[in-house]
C-alpha cells in the first residue's frame, strides 16, 4: 500500500514538476525582463499578435519537454533518495535549482551570469512546488 | 612578270579590307604570321564586341506590378509611386515592364484627391447630405505609358511566368498596390489585383520557380512581410534559401498595415517604403531635395538597396516598420528557447545597435541603461494621447451627425427629392436650379458654419492620429531595432554555421548593386 502510494506520488510529483518546467521558466523570463529593463518578451508579445505569442510558447512547452522531463526525473529520484532521512529532508528538492542553474549558466555561456535570476526564480518556483507535493504527499501517507 | 605578278597579289590584297596591314615586300612567311595576328587580333575584337554587347542585352531586368483593385482603390499615390520607382529602375539602366490596374485600356482607372477644395457651388450640399471630399476627387484614366499588361490575375500570373522563364539576368520584382492579411500562416497574404483578384504568396512562390536566375523583391503594400516567403525553397516553415537565391525587401511585417495608401498628390505627403528606399537609391527625394543623411554607408560611391532599407529604417517618418529578407531569417531561426529569455542589457556591437543609437538621438531618446523603459514609458504616453484624440474624433463624429441632421431636415421637408439622386423629382431639382437654391438656404443656416468648423476640425484630428501613429512607429522602430541587434549576436552564438551563412548569403544578395550588370561594367572600368 504505502509502496503503491509512493509510485502515485512519485508520478503526481514528475507531471507537476514536467509540466510546470516552462511555463515557470517564461513567467521568471517575462518578470525578470521587467524588472532588468530589457524587455524584449514583453516588446515580442506586444508588437506581435496574440495568437502568435500563443503559439511561440505552446512551440516552446512542446520543444521543451525533454528538459521538462529531466527535470522531472530528476525530482522524483530527489524525493526517493533524500525525504527519508530527517538530515536529507531539509535539503531534498534543492537539487533541482541547482541543476538548472548550472544548466543554464552552461548552455549560455557569456549571457548565463546576467542570466542567473531567471534559473535561480525558476528553480525555486520549483522547488516550492515540489516541497507542496511533497508536504500533501506526507499527510496524506499519515 | 614579276611585275605582274607583284601587281596581281597586291590587287588581290587590295580587295580586302585589310590588305593595308599587309607589306607585299615582306617575304611569305612573315606575311602569314602577320595574317595569322591579324585573325587572332579580329577574333579577339569581336569577341570583346559580343560580350559588351551580350553584357548589355542581359541588363538586370524589373518587372513592376501596380495599381489597386477596382477604381475606388486605385489612389492616384499609387500610380505616381509607380512612376518614380520606374523612372529609378531605367535610370539605373534597367529593362522595366510594368503592369497597372486595366493593362492601359480606356477608362478611368486612378482617383486623385486635390488637397486645395474645389469651388464648388454645390459644396453646402454635400457637406450635409454627401460625402464632401467626393468633390475633390478626381476620376482618370492612369497616365503612365509603356504598360505591358493589366494585373488582374488570369493575364498577369503566365504574363510572369513567361517574363521569368525568359529572364537572362537577375529580376527585380516591385509591387505597389494593396495587400490583405491572413488568418493562417504568414505564406496566405496576398496582393489584392484588378478587378478583385488576388493572388497569396504561397502561389507567387510558385510561379517564382519558373526562373533560374536570382529574383530580388520589394513589396510595399499591407501585410507585405509575408512575402518573404518567397525566399526559402518551401513557403512554409523551411529555413533553406531558395536556389537560385531570392531575397528582397518588404514595407511591414506579415501582420501590420502600411502606409502609403493615401489618395493625395502633394508630393510631401508620401511616406511609403517606395519614396525612402527610392531616395536612398538615387539620392535625392520626391519633391527633388537632397536625402537627409548618406545612405552609402559603406562608402564605395554606390548606394545598395541594403543601405537603402537601412537608410529608410533609420529616416522614414512614417507608421511601416520595413524588413529585409535577412532581418526575417533572423526572427525565423531564433530558437523557441531564446524566444522567451530576456536579453541582455548590454547592446552588442552590430549595425542594428549602430542605427538604434542613430535613431535614438534623431528622436531625442536619451541613451542610457533604461533607455528601454524610457521608450516604453514615451509609447504608454502617445498610447493615452491617441485614446484621447480617438475619443474626440468620435465625439465630433458625433456633433458633425447632428448638425447635419439639424440643417437636413427643413431641406427635406421643402425639397424631399433631394433624397433621391436617381429620381425624376431629383433631376428636375437639378435642372431647375433647385440644387443652387438648396445650396444657398443650407449656406445661410446658422448651423451650417458648425458644421464647416466640425467637419474641418476632424480632419485636423485625422491629421493628428496619423502623426501620432507615425511617432509611435518610430518608437517600436527603437524596440524593433534593438530586437534585431540582439537577434544578430544571438545567431553569432548559438547559430550553427550554416545559419550563420545562410545570415550571410541574403545580406550579400540584399547589398548586390540595384543593376547587377552597370556594377559589374564599373568594376571592369575600374581595374
Amino acid at each position: 500500500m504505502c509502496s503503491r502510494m509512493s509510485i502515485i506520488f512519485s508520478l503526481v510529483l514528475f507531471l507537476l514538476v514536467t509540466l510546470s518546467a516552462w511555463p515557470t521558466y517564461v513567467t521568471a523570463s517575462v518578470g525578470v525582463s521587467y524588472f532588468l529593463d530589457t524587455l524584449g518578451i514583453i516588446d515580442f508579445i506586444e508588437l506581435r499578435p496574440k495568437r502568435l505569442a500563443l503559439n511561440e510558447f505552446i512551440e516552446g512547452w512542446k520543444s521543451s519537454a525533454p528538459i521538462a522531463a529531466a527535470l522531472g526525473l530528476l525530482a522524483v529520484i530527489d524525493m526517493q533518495l533524500l525525504t527519508r532521512i530527517r538530515l536529507t529532508y531539509f535539503f531534498a528538492g534543492l537539487t533541482l535549482p541547482l541543476a538548472i542553474i548550472g544548466a543554464g549558466v552552461f548552455f549560455f555561456k557569456d549571457q548565463g551570469i546576467e542570466l542567473m535570476p531567471v534559473f535561480a526564480i525558476t528553480g525555486l518556483i520549483l522547488w516550492l512546488l515540489y516541497r507542496i507535493s511533497e508536504l500533501i504527499s506526507r499527510i496524506e501517507r499519515a | 612578270m614579276n611585275t605582274d605578278a607583284k601587281t596581281s597579289r597586291s590587287m588581290t590584297y587590295s580587295n580586302t579590307p585589310t590588305s593595308l596591314f599587309i607589306n607585299p615586300f615582306i617575304p611569305p612567311i612573315v606575311n602569314s604570321l602577320a595574317h595569322m595576328l591579324r585573325r587572332t587580333f579580329a577574333a579577339t575584337l569581336l569577341l570583346a564586341v559580343g560580350f559588351v554587347t551580350s553584357n548589355a542585352a542581359q541588363a538586370d531586368e524589373a518587372i513592376i506590378i501596380g495599381g489597386g483593385y477596382d477604381l475606388l482603390s486605385s489612389q492616384g499615390q499609387i500610380e505616381l509611386n509607380v512612376q518614380y520607382a520606374r523612372q529609378s529602375l531605367l535610370d539605373k539602366g534597367l529593362d522595366v515592364t510594368t503592369f497597372f490596374t486595366d493593362g492601359g485600356k480606356p477608362g478611368n482607372d486612378v482617383f486623385a484627391q486635390h488637397q486645395e477644395p474645389l469651388n464648388s457651388t454645390f459644396e453646402p450640399v454635400a457637406r450635409v447630405f454627401g460625402d464632401y471630399l467626393e468633390q475633390n476627387r478626381e476620376y482618370r484614366s492612369s497616365n503612365l505609358t509603356d504598360i505591358s499588361g493589366s494585373t488582374r490575375r488570369d493575364s498577369l500570373l503566365p504574363e510572369l511566368k513567361r517574363l521569368l522563364s525568359s529572364a537572362d539576368s537577375p529580376v527585380w520584382l516591385l509591387y505597389n498596390g494593396h495587400g490583405n492579411q491572413s488568418s493562417s500562416t504568414p505564406d496566405q497574404v496576398t496582393l489584392e489585383l484588378w478587378e478583385k483578384t488576388r493572388v497569396t504568396a504561397n502561389e507567387l512562390h510558385g510561379v517564382l520557380e519558373a526562373t533560374d536566375q536570382t529574383v530580388r523583391y520589394a513589396f510595399t503594400q499591407c501585410y507585405s512581410g509575408g512575402f518573404h516567403a518567397l525566399a526559402y525553397d518551401k513557403p512554409v516553415g523551411s529555413l533553406t534559401p531558395a536556389s537560385p537565391q531570392r531575397c528582397g525587401f518588404t514595407a511591414v511585417s506579415a501582420y501590420s498595415l502600411a502606409e502609403g495608401c493615401s489618395a493625395s498628390i502633394n508630393t510631401d505627403d508620401y511616406r511609403d517604403y517606395t519614396t525612402h528606399f527610392f531616395a536612398a537609391l538615387t539620392g535625392f527625394n520626391r519633391n527633388g531635395s537632397i536625402v537627409a543623411s548618406e545612405p552609402d554607408t559603406d562608402q564605395n560611391g554606390e548606394v545598395s538597396p541594403r543601405e537603402a532599407h537601412l537608410y529608410s529604417l533609420l529616416n522614414a517618418n512614417s507608421t511601416d516598420i520595413s524588413l529585409a529578407s535577412s532581418e526575417d531569417f533572423l526572427e525565423r531561426w531564433e530558437p523557441w528557447y531564446l524566444k522567451w529569455t530576456p536579453n541582455v542589457r548590454d547592446l552588442p556591437e552590430n549595425e542594428y545597435a549602430k542605427l538604434f543609437r542613430e535613431l535614438a538621438l534623431n528622436l531625442n531618446v536619451p541613451l542610457e541603461q533604461n533607455s528601454v523603459r524610457t521608450i516604453r514609458h514615451e509609447l504608454d504616453k502617445l498610447a493615452d494621447i491617441r485614446a484621447t484624440v480617438s475619443d474626440k474624433i468620435a465625439a465630433i463624429h458625433a456633433a458633425t451627425k447632428r448638425l447635419r441632421h439639424q440643417i437636413a431636415e427643413p431641406v427635406i421637408a421643402q425639397w424631399p427629392a433631394i433624397l433621391g439622386p436617381y429620381t425624376q423629382g431629383f433631376q428636375a431639382l437639378s435642372r431647375d436650379g433647385g440644387l443652387s437654391t438648396i445650396s444657398d438656404a443650407i449656406s445661410a443656416d446658422p448651423a451650417y458654419n458648425s458644421l464647416v468648423e466640425t467637419q474641418a476640425s476632424l480632419a485636423e484630428l485625422q491629421i493628428e492620429r496619423l502623426t501620432l501613429k507615425r511617432q509611435t512607429a518610430n518608437l517600436q522602430k527603437l524596440l524593433h531595432l534593438r530586437r534585431l541587434a540582439a537577434l544578430r549576436q544571438q545567431l553569432t552564438d548559438f547559430g550553427s554555421q550554416t545559419d550563420i551563412d545562410t545570415y550571410n548569403k541574403f545580406v550579400q544578395c540584399e547589398s548586390m548593386s540595384l543593376n547587377t550588370e552597370s556594377a559589374g561594367r564599373v568594376m571592369a572600368e575600374q581595374y
